[in-house]
């Protein structure tokens, strides 16, 4: 496969994914509201919190969470529906399998970027979120978002095709997501607490690695998954 | 009851049932696995039964007026 | 004559197997400050090493089985994966058991615990995954991609669960509430009282005696039941030497850092079991045991493989 047309290819699907999501705007409102949602629940819930030691790791965490759910319910539209709207035959005539993979990863980066913008600044707004050290924490969300889609585009393509789909997805993705999740909960609490790089380095090359392990395994097998 | 409870009769209590449990497993295994042997055997038994004969034909020459 | 040899090996591994139960309870010694729960990690660390060969092994059978496509491979795949499963319910059951008798909670997210919890979660996974896909050919495929996808982030868990060196049960510092990896650090013109755990400790004095170092620590348990005075002590290289225990508690305190002409000490709790395969008897039982039960994963595994593979067969000639 000739390099130039792989990225002609991938930048066709992923134009493609971009004009029919702003057609619809499925998946960005339902993934905004359930931000939105979860960010006011956790916030009247808890109200105003106390400056602690603790603190930091509880905004962290609770960021994080609302993330990773939020990736759930969104992240696997891009292969659903494929399936559901019985366009997967054309497109696998269409494009070379890896051009669909990357296109469809580029896709959901754009996606949850979006969404980890929407949800820190309505963590610093709602939830009284200080961020002392603002480069490492945006660092630490990108390395984390990457890692969250780079883990779970392929899970996406594998539940697509199965039954009972929607439950399927947080089920496959969650364990592989664990120590995604814990690193980057840690990392993104030093963040906030003003840690300095020679501290926030070591979770930032363990998500990107995570990252790199995951795009590099995917490549390898989305042919296998892709395929009919 | 007392007696049962009795850190020097209890190891040995807990020892007897945890080899009880053991040779229950053991003898559980051991018939599953004749069990299972024995019907790899027979599936491929009947595999090869079912296989269809490939038709098979001899030539054989012969000149009818012959000496 | 193979037949025979299989039959006398299952056999043996039938007596290997009692020798183990026997010597567990009869013939390792009761570990100072474990009692007989101790006795448990015989079986315990074998099944947690199978859960992790077998969940290798069942990624291996999926590698080869997308080479292949044969679904012998794929049945192979899932047999190693239903062995692991099981052996990982019994590594979970009888560590949260352990842990119960001697930490005194079933659990608490020690790195090991979250480990074994995500091996178990992705065993789960894998087969929710196989039982919603109808087509057969679809269902191995994809099963043996996450199968191989869910491996490779295995190695991520490691920096989750960061091994304690020296010690070859859980790190001793996560699993005690409210205690901290570091320790605490004590002054005997400063703050010289301070918690470890719900733990009150004093320093009385810090001293030079011989080549060792001794603090000499007063320790309150919660409620204030207890008092004792403890004195562990240091070696000239900074290796804790005596670990006296808490009163009533099967924790023991170290002495990690001390400094006599500056009155400064730093404690700390350790778990007991440190150190207990140094006995040369317990040591021979661990492995004899870890390699039975490697045999009774091995056995159980070819059991399931045959049958699946049997059933395999019996859909393939039917689709014929």
């Amino acid at each position: 496969m000739n390099n130039s047309l792989l990225w002609r290819a991938t930048k066709a699907v992923f134009v493609r994914e971009v004009r029919s999501e702003l057609r619809s705007r499925q998946a960005l409102n339902a993934v905004a509201l359930f931000a939105v949602c979860s960010i006011v629940a956790v916030s009247i819930g808890l109200g105003p919190l106390n400056r602690s030691a603790e603190l930091p790791l509880i905004h962290a965490a609770l960021v994080w969470i609302v993330l990773l759910f939020a990736a759930f319910t969104a992240l696997a539209r891009v292969f659903v529906v494929e399936e559901e709207q019985r366009t997967a035959a054309a497109l696998r005539l269409a494009a070379p399998a890896h051009a669909v993979y990357l296109g469809k990863l580029l896709f959901n980066l754009v996606l949850l970027v979006a969404l980890t913008l929407l949800v820190a600044v309505l963590a610093v707004v709602l939830l009284r979120m200080q961020v002392k050290a603002p480069t490492a924490f945006a660092v630490m969300l990108a390395a984390g978002s990457l890692g969250l889609v780079t883990g779970t585009t392929l899970i996406a393509a594998i539940i697509a095709r199965a039954s009972s789909r929607s439950t399927l997805f947080a089920v496959l993705s969650f364990p592989l997501l664990i120590p995604l999740l814990v690193t980057a909960v840690r990392g993104t609490a030093l963040a906030l607490a003003g840690a300095g790089w020679d501290r926030c380095l070591a979770p930032i090359q363990t998500l990107l690695a995570y990252a790199v392990a995951m795009f590099v395994t995917s490549l390898f097998l989305f042919a296998t998954v892709w395929e009919d | 009851m007392q007696v049962v409870l009795d850190a020097g009769v209890a190891i040995y209590i807990a020892m007897s049932v945890a080899l009880v449990v053991w040779l229950g497993v053991f003898i559980y295994l051991l018939r599953i696995d004749a069990q299972a042997k024995e019907l790899k055997r027979l599936v491929l038994a009947a595999h090869q039964e079912s296989t269809p004969a490939t038709p098979r034909a001899t030539v054989e020459h012969r000149t009818p007026h012959a000496q | 004559m193979a037949e025979r040899l299989a039959l006398i090996a299952k056999y043996a591994l039938g007596l290997a197997m009692a020798g183990i139960i026997y010597a567990m309870f009869l013939v390792v010694p009761q570990y100072v400050g474990l009692g007989d729960a101790g006795r448990i990690i015989i079986v315990h660390v074998p099944t947690a090493w199978v859960t992790s060969a077998a969940f290798a092994l069942s990624a291996i059978y999926s590698i080869i089985y997308l080479r292949t496509r044969s679904p012998l491979h794929d049945a192979s795949a899932v047999s190693a994966a239903e062995v692991g499963m099981l052996f990982c319910i019994f590594a979970t059951v009888t560590g949260a058991i352990f842990a119960e008798v001697v930490w005194g909670t079933f659990w608490n997210w020690d790195p090991r615990e979250t480990t074994i919890l995500v091996l178990l979660l992705i065993y789960a996974a894998y087969f929710a995954l196989r039982s919603s896909i109808d087509d057969g050919a679809r269902r191995r495929r994809l099963s043996a991609v996450y199968n191989i996808f869910a491996c490779v982030t295995m190695p991520f868990l490691l920096f989750v669960a960061p091994r304690v060196a020296d010690s070859t049960l859980h790190p001793n510092c996560a699993f005690l509430q409210g205690s901290k990896c570091e320790g605490v650090s004590l002054d005997l013109n400063g703050a010289k009282i301070s918690q470890l755990g719900d733990v009150v400790v004093e320093l009385k004095a810090v001293e030079q005696v011989g080549d060792m170092t001794r603090a000499v620590v007063e320790v309150r348990m919660p409620g204030l039941t207890e008092y004792a005075d403890l004195a562990p002590t240091m070696d000239s290289e900074g290796k804790a030497a005596d670990r006296p225990e808490f009163p009533g508690q099967s924790f023991r305190m170290i002495l990690i850092e001390a400094d006599p002409q500056a009155g400064t000490a730093r404690v700390n709790m350790q778990a007991p079991g440190t150190g207990l395969l140094s006995n040369q008897r317990t040591l021979w039982v661990f492995l004899a045991s870890n390699v039975t039960f490697g045999l009774l994963a091995l056995w159980i595994f070819r059991i399931r493989a045959t049958i699946l593979q049997v059933s395999a067969r019996l859909q393939t000639t039917e689709a014929l």
